[in-house]
């Protein structure tokens, strides 16, 4: 589903710059695509193993520690956007592309998401990924006899939600669709983390702390774009590149 | 950052996403543990897409990292060669 999930995400992306065109040219949107890759890569796998504190204390302590290192599992969307996010502003800094590339990227993102949910609840308990136990009468058993609150389910139409109310916005200034898209999934990660049973450091588990500081940042890029330089008014997004 | 000749982006992204299959495969591999394919569904236990997807990830973790650094090297002769142009004009 992993797969399938980065290649749904692809052809949507594909589609939508066929169809609305893109603020870059090719070269430097695959240099974009390229940043958000690694950054995601990168950030996916140091929350994900972070995020599993107990289990990577244990392994260190067992001298299993490599074998976690190199264990496939253990990556997160919140760590693969977040790291995608600052890679591609690093990136971008680096050369010198000034437009806003994440608006692309909404909706693909919450196609990949969403499609990598459906994984992730058929994977069951196994994934890590599962809520608290509820008598609701939507309650999923996964396997244990316990019923439990079906958060993937409720991520997916949460995405759904965020996909079609950002794509249906009246026009809104280049870049703030990812930027409401990324506030407002780091925000719902923060509230849906709670019915999941996650180690917890000072009351919220990891992820929710990421989220947190995410948003944090996400508040001071806003700041500065708004009261920085006059750089929204030279862009008015009316160059489209490749349509 | 950006090569008319090659696209040392384009492999990035490639290598990335032959990185993030050969980890996601693990799914598959709990799944077919599960119906009895395959030694053990537990962590660190040995499935049986274990090898596949741990020689794709090496292969591309290879890839990735070799062409990170050859865009890295092209980026700097590139910017190099271009301050020499620039300063021969001058």
């Amino acid at each position: 589903m992993e797969t399938l999930a980065y290649t749904a995400g692809f052809v949507v992306f594909r589609w939508l710059r066929g169809r609305q065109g893109d603020v870059v040219d090719e070269p430097q949107r695959w240099t974009v695509l390229a940043a958000a890759a690694v950054g995601a890569l990168i950030g996916s796998r140091l929350l994900g193993i972070a995020e599993q504190w107990p289990t990577v204390i244990e392994a260190w302590k067992s001298g299993r520690f490599l074998e976690l290192l190199l264990s496939p599992g253990g990556k997160t969307i919140v760590g693969g956007l977040l790291g995608g996010w600052l890679g591609v502003v690093a990136v971008k800094k680096l050369s010198g592309i000034r437009r806003r590339t994440g608006d692309l990227f909404v909706l693909p993102l919450c196609v990949g998401i969403a499609v990598g949910r459906v994984g992730c609840l058929l994977a069951g308990l196994a994934d890590d990924t599962y809520g608290k136990p509820t008598t609701l009468p939507w309650a999923v058993n996964l396997g244990d006899g316990i019923g439990r609150h079906p958060v993937q389910v409720y991520e997916i139409l949460f995405l759904t939600l965020v996909g079609i109310v950002v794509s249906r916005s009246a026009k809104l200034p280049e870049g703030a669709r990812f930027r409401i898209f990324l506030g407002s999934y780091l925000g719902w990660r923060i509230a849906i983390d709670f019915w999941k049973p996650q180690p917890l450091i000072g009351g919220m588990n990891l992820i929710q702390w990421s989220c947190l500081a995410g948003i944090l940042l996400l508040v001071l890029d806003v700041f500065r774009l708004h009261f920085g330089a006059s750089h929204d008014s030279q862009y008015s997004g009316k160059t489209v590149y490749d349509r | 950052m950006t090569d008319k000749r090659f696209s040392f982006a384009k492999l990035v992204v490639v290598m990335v996403l032959g990185l993030l299959v050969g980890a996601g495969l693990c799914g598959l591999d709990f799944a077919l543990a599960a119906h009895g394919i395959g030694k053990s569904t537990q962590e660190f236990g040995v499935g049986p897409l274990d090898g596949v997807s741990l020689a794709v990830m090496v292969l591309s973790a290879a890839g990735l990292a070799l062409s990170l650094a050859a865009w890295l090297l092209a980026a700097i002769f590139r910017s190099m060669r271009s301050k020499d142009e620039s300063d021969g004009q001058q």
